[in-house]
Formats: structure tokens, sequence, C-alpha cells
């Protein structure tokens, strides 16, 4: 089994390897790390509201208190709870992000799989396209957007997909390429399958994994956009509680109370981190390229 | 960066110079040609010399309509005392001062003619003496360009009177005109044709421009020819527009030795680093107008009473300025620092707001329409947080959204015009001839008010500001916002002050009330 | 020789028709979005202050009544001419408001390119010469932390540190929008550094692999057999290969670089493009985003066609297929 050094070229072995490859994961301490950061953070966007021992917008006490057993890390500039706040400070962030790269990837996934695969003059107009998007700059794009879209929380979910699909496009479409050449397409093509049951069988599940790593990634990515839109006036706004604005809000704050800034900007940090080391380690361990990644 | 100047100073050479040179020989003896209004503390020893450089958090809210900085309306900030000088100026007690007038009175007790006497021996920055033909340009320049709708609505005519006189002539009678003229738009510049004038960046201030991008800063020097003998104290003088955040950092880094309207919760960053921090009684007020010419929940006005009685108001003063107990806003214009303002009884009172609102129909609290506001002051977002908080306490839910402040004001009235969307405005403090009248002529603020209220209200206030003894004014201002109160059309919220933060070397540097009638001329730095 | 000019003919061709295509998307965000979207943008709690009338006024006022592709000709006319016409409200020329930022954001643009290049090549080159070793996973775990801080945090850091703690730079930048460009270059240093550490990351990262991929390759290894120096053999053979798939991207580096001055531009009060276009985004000012929209677009394909022609140079496959093809 140790000799297939190959597991994407045969879809069916790859599935029994996945356990093994699993191990291989787990025996590196900085997936573990990794993972261990992302599960942490997972736990807290779902259940944040339970934790949370106050209301975030709620007024509960003198503004800057030094963390107590009332208050465990204290209060902000107007006596709001520090840590409520902090704990929930990244629940718009990831649904916007979640919900937004998950529509990106689908419709690159679909766009990316029909000019990889189709090819020919379709895969032509669809790169050209994708080569005009991405020549403006993401910050000024979504600045347009935000012009047509509006500024709310909820309309940054379209952005965060606009912005994100063509990113996506391109490696769906980079690998669905190289899976084309591969014996197992090839035959399925001799067999005279049709051309989408090769999409769904062949091709799409030999997908799946480096799927998951772009998710991963660019919700990363798109939960630091979305701190520096905030901080720019376009993204999310006062009083909802998120980090990038806390972070903005301590910066005013940082010569004499540090901490402030410490703990907003430890959040968005261990994030990133955390999802880059996760995604690293998984991906070595099944054998994804990382040169594949956009 | 270093100057060659600041270079020389390091060395000490620029020390000894200014120490020798300059000393307080000759403006003690100028000083008593001065007005007392401009009299330093005392006990002052000021020093000639140095630069201020002053970082601004609150920028002019009309530069981005036009890029020409040299104009007064489209100066970087509202400070623009700095270059120009208008007719009048209203010191830090709220009275009137002749600023270029020496002089002013009513010609008769119509109140619809006044006279203005000019000083005599100013010089603009051109080397020409002021005579009455500018300040009568000057004048017709801001009524052609709309510089201000407190003067518009009254002005009829102006007329030179002789080289140093002028004479108004009103539409109507107005016990509190020379207010009016105090106003930072209304700067007095050199005549000129009607496309030229206002755009050169000449006036009779105590500091010549040099260099002005209105988007980011400016540099000025010491005007010799100051009308006002022995000032400016400074050589130099810079501003530039920053955000809280980059004003902090150039405080601390030493690159600016002032900062206007700091944000009050990053006070701390500039005391801890020994800067001093001066508050005035009173600053720009928040008013949150209420539309009342559409259907919605608060054209009952036990809803609006209610709305008002839940604000915490005196919460925002604790914990936003750190003045527990001070004045709080009285839904009217007025703000604490008129000597005719009037408080409402009892401004906060949640057990009320909630008996009214049961009486009104919602016993279990209400959902309000979002109302709007840009962040002109950078504590903003953090007292609509508190407004927004102390009204879900009472079960009124509301939410308060933050825009951009570019393109505000066309967003607020795109719809429902003229009276828009629920918006914030900002409210100055005047005097009460303004700020009562605000309520009358400001469609947008009055937000279509209307009934036997209001038409009271206007009517009182017609009376009041033709009424030329000043004990009975006053009181006629006590009932117009008794008016009010009882109706309550709109909601201020109050107590906002200005404060700014100086190095401590910069010295009688003050925070106005009225931000713009801020001065520089009697500020100096000790070396 | 004549087959390599073929080929810049078409890449030159395709930059334009991909601009093309940048300037009709500008325009589609632009001005027939929010005319179709003016329902659709207004909270069902707004929809209240408006009357029938005032929203069929709002669609007037954003000229859908003439057919889009004429529209979209003159838009696309005046980008190409480099006439960006005039401001809305003002109406003074949108080319003196743009000119001067857009030359202080190239200045800062660029120097933080070659800065940037500098330092991911000098990175990755150290890191690749020991995969998994100290050094490498040093420096990897440095530019993965600062990639995970927001630019406008490390700007802020830096200002603080620098500026206010050590006194190196000033905090704030003074110099006006037309100051000397001399000067502009001085002040732009700061804000380099801190575009930069936060951008280089990514590059990194690409280049790493590249150069870990070429230096396990069959021709690196005939050259260390026959005794080349570790050092040589990295830069003579490993670097040109392992740059390619950093060139490819160059299109996306240039545009995140952009991007991220925006936000840098804000933290240090660069007088650059960034600003006016957030001032712009607020006034709606349409013809003034088209305008930097378009010239920004414009500087990445321009970068990405200069890639392009240095592919062509590093790559010896690329070359012998265009003389062949």
């Amino acid at each position: 089994m140790a000799d297939i050094s190959h597991p994407s070229a045969f879809p069916s072995a790859m599935r029994k390897l996945k356990s093994p490859a699993l191990r291989r994961a787990l025996s590196e301490p900085a997936t573990v790390f990794g993972l261990v950061l992302v599960a942490i953070h997972l736990f807290l966007a779902v259940f944040g509201p339970w934790i949370a021992t106050h209301d975030t917008s709620a007024l509960v006490g003198d503004p800057m208190q030094i963390p107590s057993w009332d208050f465990l890390m204290g209060t902000d500039q107007i006596g709001r709870d520090y840590f409520s706040r902090i704990i929930n400070g990244g629940r718009i962030a990831l649904m916007v992000s979640f919900f937004g790269v998950s529509l990106a990837l689908f419709v690159g996934t679909a766009l990316g799989i029909t000019a990889g695969y189709i090819g020919g003059r379709v895969d032509e107009i669809i790169m050209r396209i994708v080569d005009a998007m991405m020549s403006i700059p993401e910050l000024i794009l979504i600045a347009i957007l935000t012009l047509a879209l509006g500024k709310d929380v909820l309309a940054l979910i379209p952005v965060i997909a606009i912005v994100y699909t063509w990113g996506a496009i391109r490696v769906i479409r980079a690998k669905t390429i190289s899976l084309s050449m591969l014996d197992f397409v090839r035959a399925a093509e001799l067999r005279g399958e049709s051309r989408w049951a090769i999409i769904a069988r062949e091709i799409f599940p030999n997908l799946t994994g480096i799927l998951g790593v772009e998710l991963a990634v660019r919700i990363s990515s798109a939960v630091l956009r979305i701190s520096a839109l905030s901080f720019l006036g376009l993204g999310i706004s006062q009083p909802t509680p998120d980090w990038g604005l806390m972070v903005q809000e301590a910066m005013g704050v940082v010569f004499t109370d540090p901490w402030f800034l410490l703990l907003p900007a430890l959040m968005l940090s261990s994030l990133i981190v955390g999802v880059n080391f996760m995604v690293d380690g998984l991906s070595r361990a099944f054998g994804i390229s990382s040169s594949e990644l956009g | 960066m270093l100057s060659k100047r600041d270079f020389l100073q390091l060395l000490g050479i620029g020390f000894v110079a200014a120490g020798t040179t300059k000393i307080l020989g000759p403006d003690i003896a100028a000083a008593a040609d001065l007005p007392a209004w401009a009299a330093l503390p005392e006990g002052a020893s000021p020093k000639s010399g140095g630069k201020l450089v002053y970082g601004q958090t609150y920028p002019n809210w009309a530069i981005g309509t036009s890029g020409n900085g040299k104009h007064p309306y489209y100066w970087i900030d509202l400070l623009t005392r700095s270059i120009w000088n208008c007719l009048i100026w209203v010191d830090h007690d709220f009275k009137l001062q002749g600023e270029l007038a020496e002089s002013w009175q009513p010609a008769d007790e119509s109140l619809t003619v006044w006279d203005f006497k000019l000083r005599e021996g100013v010089m603009f920055h051109n080397g020409r003496e002021m005579t009455s033909a500018d300040a009568v340009a000057s004048i017709n320049a801001h009524v052609a360009q709309k510089g201000s709708s407190f003067i518009n609505k009254w002005f009829n005519k102006v007329e030179a009177q002789g080289q140093y006189g002028i004479r108004f002539t009103l539409n109507a009678p107005y016990a509190e005109w020379p207010f009016a003229l105090a106003e930072y738009r209304i700067a007095i510049v050199p005549s000129a044709s009607p496309e030229l004038i206002l755009t050169d960046g000449i006036g009779t201030g105590p500091f010549k421009l040099v260099e002005v991008d209105n988007r980011r800063g400016f540099r000025a020097v010491r005007n010799e020819n100051y009308w006002l003998k022995g000032r400016p104290f400074l050589d130099e003088l810079e501003g530039y527009i920053v955000n809280s955040q980059t004003a902090v950092n150039g405080f601390r880094s030493g690159q600016f030795n002032a900062v206007f309207n700091i944000d009050p919760t990053t006070s701390g960053q500039y005391e801890s680093t020994g800067g001093i921090i001066h508050k005035s009684k009173g600053g720009d007020q928040f008013l949150l107008s209420l539309p009342k010419n559409l259907n919605l929940v608060w054209n009952d006005p036990r809803i609006r009473l209610a709305i008002s009685l839940a604000v915490d108001r005196d919460a925002i003063n604790t914990i936003v300025y750190k003045d527990p107990g001070s004045w709080v806003g009285n839904d009217t214009h007025m703000s604490g620092l008129n000597a005719e303002f009037q408080p409402r009884a009892k401004p906060y009172d949640p057990e009320t707001a909630k008996r009214l609102l049961a009486e009104a129909g919602h016993p279990s609290g209400l959902n309000l329409p979002a109302m709007v506001y840009c962040p002109s002051f950078p504590e903003e977002p953090k007292i609509m947080a508190i407004v927004a908080e102390s009204l879900k306490k009472a079960g009124i839910n509301i939410d308060i959204r933050e825009m951009p402040c570019d393109g505000f004001n066309d967003y607020v009235v795109q719809v429902n015009g003229p009276i828009g969307r629920p918006a914030r405005s900002l409210v100055g403090p005047r005097n009460p001839a303004i700020n009562l009248g605000r309520m009358v002529t400001n469609a947008s603020e009055a937000a279509g008010w209307k009934g036997p209220k209001a038409d009271e209200f206007a009517s009182l206030y017609g009376k009041a500001i033709a009424e030329p003894d000043e004990a009975k004014r006053t009181e006629m201002y006590h009932e117009l916002q008794s008016i009010v109160q009882s109706d309550t059309p709109a909601l201020v919220l109050g107590g906002r002050r200005n404060m700014l933060a100086h190095a401590p070397s910069v010295q009688n540097l003050r925070s106005h009330s009225q931000n713009w009638s801020s001065r520089f001329d009697d500020v100096w730095i000790n070396v | 020789m004549g087959s390599i000019m073929n080929m810049l003919g078409r890449r030159l061709i395709l930059s334009f028709a991909i601009l093309s295509l940048t300037s009709l998307i500008v325009f589609l965000g632009t001005e027939v979005l929010p005319g179709d979207a003016i329902t659709a943008t207004i909270p069902a709690e707004e929809l209240a202050f408006y009357t029938p009338e005032q929203l069929a006024d709002l669609r007037k006022e954003y000229g859908l009544d003439r057919p889009l592709p004429v529209r979209f000709l003159e838009v696309w006319e005046r980008l190409f001419t480099f006439d960006f016409g005039t401001t809305l409200i003002k109406k003074e020329p949108v080319l003196d408001h743009i000119a001067h930022p857009m030359i202080n954001s190239g200045i800062l643009a660029g120097l933080a390119m070659l800065v940037m290049l500098g330092l991911v090549l000098v990175l990755g080159i150290l890191a690749s010469l020991k995969p998994g070793g100290r050094l490498d996973t040093a420096i990897s775990a440095t530019t993965l932390f600062t990639y995970s801080m927001p630019d406008f945090v490390v700007g802020n850091v830096f200002v603080v540190i620098f500026a206010v703690w050590l006194g190196l730079t000033p905090a704030v930048i003074f110099a006006p929008t037309n100051a000397p460009k001399l000067t502009i270059l001085l002040a732009s240093l700061l804000p380099v550094a801190a575009l930069c550490i936060h951008g280089a990351a990514y590059q990194f990262r690409l280049l790493r692999a590249g150069m870990v991929e070429a230096l396990n390759s069959d021709y690196v290894e005939r050259a260390r057999l026959a005794g080349l120096p570790t050092w040589y053999i990295c830069i003579r053979h490993a670097l040109p290969v392992a740059m390619i798939p950093m060139l490819n991207g160059t299109a996306q580096f240039v545009a995140g670089l952009l991007s991220g001055s925006v936000v840098v531009e804000t933290v240090f009060k660069y007088p650059g493009v960034g600003s006016e276009l957030l001032r712009a985004l607020a006034q709606r000012e349409i013809p003034t985003i088209q305008a930097i929209a378009f010239l920004a677009a414009l500087a990445v394909v321009t970068a990405n066609f200069i890639a392009d022609l240095a592919i062509l140079g590093l790559d010896p496959r690329v070359r012998a297929s265009a003389q062949h093809g």
C-alpha cells in the first residue's frame, strides 16, 4: 500500500487510504496545532452566544475595567463585557465569509470544470473574463460592488462571493485539466460514458480535497479582507462585535492599554494561522501539491 | 522631518535668536491698544516664536465639494480665524465681541437697520487697508454664495457709510443680527469681482497662508502687520486633517503639539505622555430628527416623549466625557452653555417612558425605523451605542446605523425631501435666536412638525426676535423651549463638549464651545 | 524571432481585450447595477420614505432610459483615451483630482514591489537551502504570522514602534499631494515596509515551493554531481525555474499590492489615490471611480505583460515552443 505514491490517480484506492493519511497528518505537531485552533474557532462561532457571560451590546459596568470574575476580560471603552464581545467577534465575519466563499466555490467549480473539461471556445471565453476580473484590484472591485449592492452585512455575502469566484475557477480548471489527462478519465471516455457522468463520477470526486483546502484558505483570507473593509468603513459597522472593528477601536488606546489590542488581534491571527497550519498539514498528508493552490 | 529651523533650534541657535529679538517689551506696550477681550490671563508672560502644528479630527464638512482650499468655505477645517477675521467674534463665555467691527447698534427700535463701525488701520495680507468697500463686497459675496442661511433669511442690503462704516438693512426685525455675523464662513476679504472674491486665501487674520491642500493640511506664517498689535506670538501655524488614531500617533511622536477635537475616550493617550486636555462647556450636539410627514409610529407625541425620557443622557456624559452630572440636552437646539437654557424637569425617566408607551398602545415595547448618522466626531459611534442600549432597556428597539460622512446629507435627503430619512444632524452651539429658529426654518430638523404647538412656536418665535428688551426676550425664549418640550418634535442628546489636547509648552490654547470660533492669535509656546 | 514577435503581438491584443472587458465590468458595476438595484438596496423599513415618483426619478437620474451599449461605448472611449471627464458635483476635471495621488500611489506600489521581490528572493532561497530546517521553519512561521495580521494593524504597529517609540520616521505624513516626488519617495519608506511585511508571505510560499521542487529535480542533481557549489546551483539553476509560478501570479500579486496600499495609505495618511477612491465612493463620484479602477487594472495588465516577457526569458521550454509554434 505504501508504494502508491499518487493516490489521486485511483479514486477508489484513495478512499481506503484516507485514514492512514489522517494518521500521517496527526503525527505532525504543527497540523495538530492548526486543527486545534480551527476547532476552537469553529466551536466559538457556533456556541459563542451560549459561552458569552453578558449581552454583547449591553452596557454592564464602568468602562475600561481590568479583568475580574464578573468580567473575564474586563470591559471596553463604553462598559461592555469584553470577553463576550471577543468570543462573538468572529461570528459575523466568519458567517459572511463562509457563505460568500461557499457560493464562490460552487460557481467556481461549475465554471472551472466546464472550462477545464469542455475546453475550446468556452474555456477561452471563461478564462478571459477571469483575467479581466482578476486584473481589477480586489479592494476596488469590492468598493464598486458595495456601491452597487449597498453597505450592509448581508450585502457582503455576494460581494465576497463575486470577489473569490475567479481564483476558484482558475484552481478548479487547472486541476480538472490535469485530471482529464489521467488514465481513469481516459478509460471512462473509451467506455463511452457521457460527459456529465465523467464529470460527476470521475472528476468531481477528485476535486473534493482541493475544494476543502480552498474553502478553508479562502475563508481565512476573507475574514482578513473583511477586517480591512471594516477599517475603511466599507464592511461591518458599529455596534456589531467584530475583531476587525475591535482592533481598530483598541488602536486608539494602545499606548495605555495594549492588552485591549492584543486580544482581538490574537483571535484574528490564531484563526488565520490555525487554518494555514491545518491546510498545509492535511494537504501534505493527502498529497495535494501546494503549487496547485491559487 | 527636520527643517533647517528645527535643526538650528536643536542646536540652541534658534533659541537665542527668539529670546533676544522678540522679548516682551513691545508686546506689553502694545497691549494698551488691544480690545478687552484680547487680554491675556492674569500673570501670563507670553513668548514670541515657535510653531504650532495641530492635528484636526473634524474636517470641514464642505471639503468634498471643492478642491480650492483658499476659499474660507472649503478651508481644511472650520477654524478659519487662523487666516481670516469676521466682523464679530463669540467669546468663550458666549458674549459678542467686536473683531473687525469696533462697535455696532441698531439704528432704531424697528431692529431692521443695523450700523457697524469698522476698525481703522486693519491691513489685508496683500498690504491693502480694509475699508467699508471690502466689508460690503464680502457680505454681498457671502449672500450670493449662500455662505450662511442665518444671514440670507434676513438680509436685504448692505451699504458703505463713509470709509469705516457699513449699514445693514434687514427684511424683518431681528434683535440678534450681529451674532449671525460671527459665523466662521462670513470672513471679510479684499473686494474683487464676484467670480474671484474669496478665492485667493487673503484675509486680515494673524497668519498668512503659504500652502494649502484642503484634503490634507496647510502651512501659514506670522502676519507681521496683524491689526492686534504685538500678536500673534507664534511664528508659524500648520494644521493637518487626521483620524483619531493618527492624531494620537502624531502627538506622541512630537509631530503635533496640539490636537483639536480629540476622541474623549482617548484622552489618556495624550495625558500619559504629558499632554494637557482642555474641555469646553459645550460643543456641537446631536439632534435626532423624527420625520412626522409619513405614517410612522412616532407621529404620536407620547411616543416621542417616551423615546426622549428613555435615553440615559447622563450615561453619555459619564462614560464618554467623564463629566457625570453635567448638563444634558433638553430636546431643543439650546445647549447648557446658553444663559437661556431651560432643562427638562427629569430628563431620564424610564418608568414614565414605559407608562407613556403603554398608553400609546405599546405596552410591550416597539420597534422604530432605522436612524442613520455619520461619525463626524470620533466618539459618536460610542454615543450612539449608548443611546441604542438605553432605549432597549425601555423596550424601544432602534437600529442606529453608521454611514460614511462624505455624501451623508445627500443620502439623507435623497428621499422624502426636504425632510429626508430619520437621521441625526449636528447642532452647533449658538444663541437662542439661531438655535430656536431652526425648528421654524430647517425642514429636516423640524421634520414635518405641525399642529397648534408648532404654530404657537412659530408665531412666538417671530415675536421674540423682534423684541428689543432683552429680559422680555429671554422670557419668551424660555416659553419657546417649554412649547417644544411639550411636543418633542425631535430628540437632542446634549452634553457633548469639545476637547483638545496640547503639549505642556503650548500656552493659552483653549477649546471653544463653538469649535469654529477657536483663535490662534493669543497662543504662545514656552521655549 | 519573428514568432516571438508574433506571440508578443497576440499578448498585446489579449491585454487590450482584457482591459476592454475590465472597463465593461467597471461600467456594469458603477452605472447599471445601482439603477437596477435601487429597490433591492433599500432596506424594507426604509421603503416607507419613498414615493413611487421618487423611485422613478431615481432610476431616471442614473440615465437608465438610454440604451446600454451606447452608454458603455461612451465610457469605453473616455477611459481608453484617458479623458476621464469631470466630477459630478463641481465639474472639476477628474484627471486633476487623481493625477498626483495616482503618481504617488504608483511610487508606493512600485517601491513596494521592488522591495518585496528582493525580500521574497532572499527569504525563498534561504528557506529552500535546507527545507524543514530551523531557518526554513523560522522564516515560514514568521511570514505566516505577519500575514495573519490585518495590514492596518501591521501598519499601525509599525508607526507605534518606528515613529513614536524610536522616532526614526514621521508618524504622520505631512507632504501635500503635489509635493516633490523625492519627498514622496522618502515618505513612502515606512508604508512600503508595512506593505511588504504583510504581503510577502504569499509570494514567499510560492517561491519556496518552486525552489524545493526545482532543487529536487534531475538537472539540479546532475549539477550537484558535477561538483558545483550549492549557492551557485540555487541561483543559476533552481531560481529561474522556481520563479515561474511566482511570475505567473504577477497579476494577482500586483492587484493585491494595490489593494493593500489603499489600506496602508489610510494608516499613514499617505497622499495617494486610496483616500481619493474612498471619498469618490462615499460621494458616488462615478467618473472618478471608473478612472481609478481603469488605471489600476491598466497597471495590473501591464505588469502581467512584463511578467510574461520575463517568463519568456527565463523558461527555455516556453521559448522553444514559441520558436517552433
